[in-house]
């Protein structure tokens, strides 16, 4: 059972949908204005449904998630309460076991399955960031925040925070804003965040902030967009679809291949919790192969 | 507030889609052996490819080099890459039909002379004359 705050907290998402409808439409008059902007419209459908997906799949998992927190809630080390300070310490906890999930979202499989759907557009607009997953739950990625939790952050800060980052997150997917002076330094911006929707070998496996870049520069994993290689969008593997159903499921369906064919509990953890293009020859590639096969051929750029 | 945000949101996407496709935002993109080359330059830096054929309307090509071969094919106005050894392919008249079998990418036909040929060397994996 979580007990209730002395005051509501606001949900930031369903509160910024009416926003997100408005920058998109003013991102798509700038497009056609020409500014240095690209849309087509089937990607963005697809993009947008898959946003109206998850919201959808949220009310339907809220009790599982509702339930895990109030249990871990109710088994917490510490209880620190909702004075002005744990929300500020809230902030900073919550925007660092965003980057720890998106860092592993990234470099294990069977959270890669989940996340990936957000990466598949060979666009980077505003429409772009509501590309969300709707089997956050199968790859068990609410478990990054129960820390907070056990740790005495009541569910609702921790909650409140999540959406938090989310809305900001929405801005910076665009490419009408270049580069924003000494903001770079700290925030997660559309420049940073371009780097790593990209599939250039140089931006592979970077930038995994969610609202402070802080993160990647101390974690080691910033990479500077740098303007002679201008980001290229999607998967390494594009897809060939725009339907969003087989968007959400092609991941989770090539894992189930794989795991049908695997002959040893080595495959079987390879397939699931190796790194994305993990395979037992080493026939396919993951980011660090593709990596070094482009300094093989591009000596020059190393 | 949740019948509020699911009208705005449903509105929202119907609004923006109308509006994209009365702006033109409805896109195919082409490929020529150009921009083909081009783009496997990019995906797959150490292939060698050969000869290239490209689809009558410029929906895709295919590339043979030794030991490879290439796809590009155009999704909406994007572009996806595959490459292999060899692929299963057949020829039904003047088209190449290319079989990846993926989920997402099932088959693609592309217009080109000599399909049967073009079938035969890449499902082979023989290369270019």
């Amino acid at each position: 059972m979580i007990e209730d705050l002395p005051f509501a907290l606001p949900e930031p998402v369903p509160l910024a949908v009416p926003m997100f409808v408005i920058l998109v439409l003013a991102e798509v008059v700038a497009w056609k204005r020409g500014a240095a902007l690209r849309y087509e419209t089937r990607d963005a459908l697809a993009s947008l449904a898959m946003g109206i997906g998850n919201l959808a799949s949220k009310l339907v998992v809220a009790g599982v998630f509702a339930a895990v927190y109030a249990f871990v809630w109710t088994h917490r080390l510490l209880d620190l309460g909702h004075a002005w300070w744990v929300f500020v310490l809230a902030f900073f906890a919550e925007d660092m076991s965003y980057y720890w999930f998106h860092r592993l979202a990234h470099e294990r499989r069977w959270l890669w399955a989940s996340h990936v759907n957000h990466h598949t557009s060979q666009h980077y607009n505003l429409t772009t960031a509501l590309r969300q997953p709707v089997f956050s739950i199968v790859s068990l990625s609410f478990a990054f925040w129960l820390p907070m939790v056990w740790l005495g952050v009541h569910p609702a800060i921790v909650v409140f925070f999540q959406g938090i980052s989310l809305v900001y997150q929405f801005w910076i997917h665009t490419e009408a804003i270049g580069r924003m002076g000494p903001l770079e330094w700290v925030f997660n911006t559309p420049s940073h965040h371009r780097v790593h929707h990209a599939v250039n070998p140089r931006y592979l496996d970077a930038n995994y902030a969610g609202v402070l870049i802080v993160w990647d520069r101390l974690f080691g994993t910033f990479v500077e967009e740098v303007p002679e290689d201008p980001p290229r969008y999607g998967v390494v593997k594009q897809l060939g679809t725009h339907n969003p159903l087989w968007i959400w499921l092609h991941e989770w369906i090539a894992i189930g291949r794989d795991l049908v064919g695997a002959r040893s509990v080595r495959e079987v953890l390879g397939y699931t919790w190796g790194p994305p293009g993990w395979s037992p020859d080493g026939s396919r590639m993951t980011t660090t192969d593709l990596k070094a096969r482009w300094a093989r051929v591009h000596p020059e750029e190393g | 507030m949740e019948v509020f945000v699911a009208v705005v949101a449903l509105g929202g996407v119907v609004l923006i889609g109308v509006v994209l496709q009365l702006l033109g935002a409805t896109q195919d993109g082409r490929v020529d052996e150009a921009s083909a080359r081009a783009r496997w330059a990019l995906d797959e830096p150490d292939a060698v490819i050969d000869e290239v054929v490209v689809d009558a309307q410029g929906r895709g090509a295919v590339g043979v080099g030794p030991g490879d071969v290439l796809l590009a094919w155009v999704v909406g106005d994007g572009v996806v890459v595959r490459r292999w050894a060899t692929i299963a392919a057949r020829a039904e008249g003047d088209t190449l039909v290319v079989t990846p079998g993926e989920l997402t990418l099932r088959e693609v036909r592309l217009e080109v002379p000599d399909a049967a040929a073009w079938a035969d060397r890449i499902g082979t994996g023989r290369e270019a004359a």
